[in-house]
């Protein structure tokens, strides 16, 4: 008797703690959705060499259509096209990139909080605690973001974006 | 010395064999990013009242695709796709999204044969013939390929596409 009333005891316990554990996770659940509109707008970074990044995203769906450019003393030395969707199956987006010249990249993102968000390649999606290369951003505010590029978990280097429009 | 000469043999007999198949591997090798090339263009497909089109641009050395159908005049879908190389499994990807579905989908394209491609689920790619759903694409004519979608190995639909321009 006093063995199953323990039992019972611990089951209701572990039924407590189990309903406690969802509310917090559906609570906390990332609309990534309705975050991935922040990026919607044109956005120019510019480094020390002359060079200016745009990236201008325009919606489709819920997704985002996007035209980059690289441009360097006037010139364009990259350019490319994204298109970048939700996948319900693993609740991230997925970016598909087109530079010319170059193959096709696809790389998962997700926001991990309302502002900072992590992208990996899509082929480590099953263990993105092991990737190589990863970007991690943070919206400093709705017209800024700062992108790091990390490698072996060394940041490597940082671009900021500001909205043009 | 018999024993070495045996040896020897076999070895000799091996690299023959083994420079044969590398050959002939080489020799049937698809070009997968040239043979892509061939569906670039407009196309049309009309079945009673529905007519599907295909926009088929070149975009570097992959493709920009937008797809409608039409009912009478009025668009009922319609989808944006980027295609590209991906070098590491020698195959082309195709990221689609669609204008009212929020979600993005990934696809395998490969050539098996000059005129003829297969296109399956990117998920589906480490055991493809267990795809449920499966896309064939054959171009009869410089201006005509038909497609064939089957699901669960039964044919759904067969549509032929014809060249606008």
């Amino acid at each position: 008797m006093k063995t199953i009333c323990l039992t019972a005891l611990i089951a209701v316990f572990l039924l407590f703690c189990l309903n406690g554990v969802q509310a917090q996770y559906t609570e906390t659940k990332l609309n990534q959705v309705e975050l991935f509109k922040q990026w919607i707008g044109t956005w120019k970074s510019y480094n020390a060499k002359d060079t200016t990044a745009f990236w201008d995203a325009k919606s489709y769906g819920t997704g985002l259509e996007v035209n980059l450019k690289v441009v360097t003393k006037g010139k364009i030395v990259v350019e490319g096209k994204q298109l970048l969707g939700y996948d319900k199956r693993i609740d991230k987006y997925i970016q598909a990139e087109m530079v010319k010249g170059m193959d096709i990249e696809i790389v998962a993102i997700w926001f991990i909080s309302k502002h900072k968000y992590v992208s990996i390649p899509y082929s480590d999606i099953s263990s993105p605690e092991k990737v190589y290369i990863k970007w991690e951003g943070e919206f400093k505010s709705t017209d800024t973001i700062l992108e790091t590029t990390v490698v072996n978990n060394k940041p490597v280097k940082t671009w900021t974006f500001t909205r043009v429009k | 010395m018999k024993t070495f000469c045996l040896t020897t043999m076999i070895a000799l007999c091996l690299s023959f064999c083994t420079t044969g198949i590398k050959a002939q591997t080489t020799q049937t090798k698809l070009n997968q990013v040239e043979l892509m090339k061939q569906f670039t263009g407009t196309w049309k497909s009309e079945t009673n009242d529905t007519t599907y089109i295909i926009e088929d641009k070149p975009y570097g050395d992959g493709h920009e695709v937008y797809m409608k159908n039409e009912t009478k005049g009025k668009i009922i879908w319609e989808e944006k796709s980027l295609i590209g190389y991906d070098k590491k499994n020698d195959m082309l990807i195709e990221a689609m999204i669609e204008h009212n579905s929020p979600n993005i989908t990934l696809f395998s394209i490969w050539f098996s044969s000059s005129n003829k491609y297969e296109e399956i689920l990117l998920k589906d790619i480490p055991n493809p013939e267990k795809a449920t759903e499966k896309d064939f694409f054959e171009l009869k004519s410089p201006d005509l390929f038909i497609d064939t979608y089957m699901k669960n190995n039964k044919i759904v639909s067969v549509d032929t596409f014809k060249r606008v321009k």
